[in-house]
């Protein structure tokens, strides 16, 4: 498989909320995404200066922080399979492990709940598409917010990883 | 995702619409068909004049923005709120209205929605008679939707 430098943009994307169920996880793919998805890796770095002086000081690393992720969907039905076991799977109750649909985290019992969000970002000439996982995700802050044409569903929350695993896929 | 919507197929659904739903007995002139408005004491003017597509992944099923154009004609007559009536039925048919959008010849094969949002009213008599000298009353009523076709 080669690597092609094609720039790759939000209709490259496409984002599936999977459940820790096993060996069939309950999945999801977000139809409705803004394409607006967006994680941030972050680093802790402790600064230690020598009397104050950052020219005989050095540098060491600090906390593993959790991976800052965000994203949003157009808000479509709220509630699916939580309330008929026959309708489809919906983005809200998913999140909100509502009771009912038989979704178990990706972590242990007694642990917060997460879900596994893989990104995949199909190569535009077909050669080198790659899938983001993040293994751990647990929600911050879930924002259901009315518009003029398009209400919307805002995600934000953090992967308990220090970095996504990122691999090339078919 | 491939549309399964193609222009025909959604112009003629809105119009299918129109006339299901417009009861009034005035000739309605679709796009591309020529009318003859020599004996005609009013008429109808449907267009749809944009249909551009959203952006969005490549896996979800298409969206887009339309705009629907009605434009009313009545000649001047005794019964001067008639054009009123005309453009009320219009506003009540494709004001925030959701259209079901089937497949041609087919009313099971469902492609998509129209949703339709606000209508706009636009009077035109006084600038056609000022400026052009016609004496008609023109009234166009636009009105945005969001078109979404669903998964098949």
């Amino acid at each position: 498989m080669t690597t092609t430098n094609i720039i790759r943009n939000l209709r490259h994307g496409t984002l599936v909320i999977q459940d820790g169920s096993s060996p069939d996880p309950i999945a999801l793919t977000i139809h409705f995404d803004k394409g607006d998805l967006s994680w941030t890796e972050r680093t802790q770095t402790v600064l230690v200066r020598d009397r104050g002086s950052i020219h005989r000081g050095h540098l060491r690393r600090g906390d593993e922080e959790p991976v800052e992720l965000s994203f949003s969907a157009y808000w479509t039905q709220l509630i699916g399979r939580s309330d008929d076991v026959a309708d489809a799977l919906q983005l809200y109750e998913l999140l909100n492990f509502l009771s009912g649909l038989g979704v178990v985290s990706t972590s242990a019992d007694g642990e917060q709940e997460t879900l596994l969000f893989e990104f995949t970002i199909h190569d535009p000439a077909g050669e080198a598409s790659e899938s983001i996982v993040f293994g751990k995700v647990y929600k911050d802050t879930l924002t259901l917010r009315e518009s003029p044409d398009r209400n919307e569903i805002v995600f934000k929350g953090f992967d308990f990883e220090p970095r996504p695993t990122v691999f090339r896929t078919p | 995702m491939t549309s399964t919507l193609d222009l025909t197929t959604l112009i003629g659904n809105l119009f299918d619409y129109w006339e299901l739903n417009f009861p009034h007995d005035v000739v309605t002139a679709y796009p591309g068909i020529v009318i003859d408005t020599q004996n005609l004491a009013e008429w109808v003017d449907l267009e749809l004049n944009e249909f551009s597509r959203c952006i969005g992944r490549d896996s979800s099923p298409p969206r887009g923005d339309i705009v629907l154009k009605v434009n009313l004609f009545v000649r001047r007559s005794t019964d001067f709120s008639r054009i009123n009536r005309l453009a009320n039925t219009t506003l009540a048919i494709f004001t925030q209205t959701t259209i079901p959008l089937y497949a041609p010849d087919s009313t099971e094969l469902l492609l998509g929605y129209a949703q339709m949002l606000d209508g706009h009213v636009q009077n035109h008599t006084r600038h056609d008679r000022e400026v052009h000298g016609v004496d008609l009353q023109r009234v166009t009523i636009t009105v945005k939707g969001i078109v979404q076709e669903v998964s098949a």
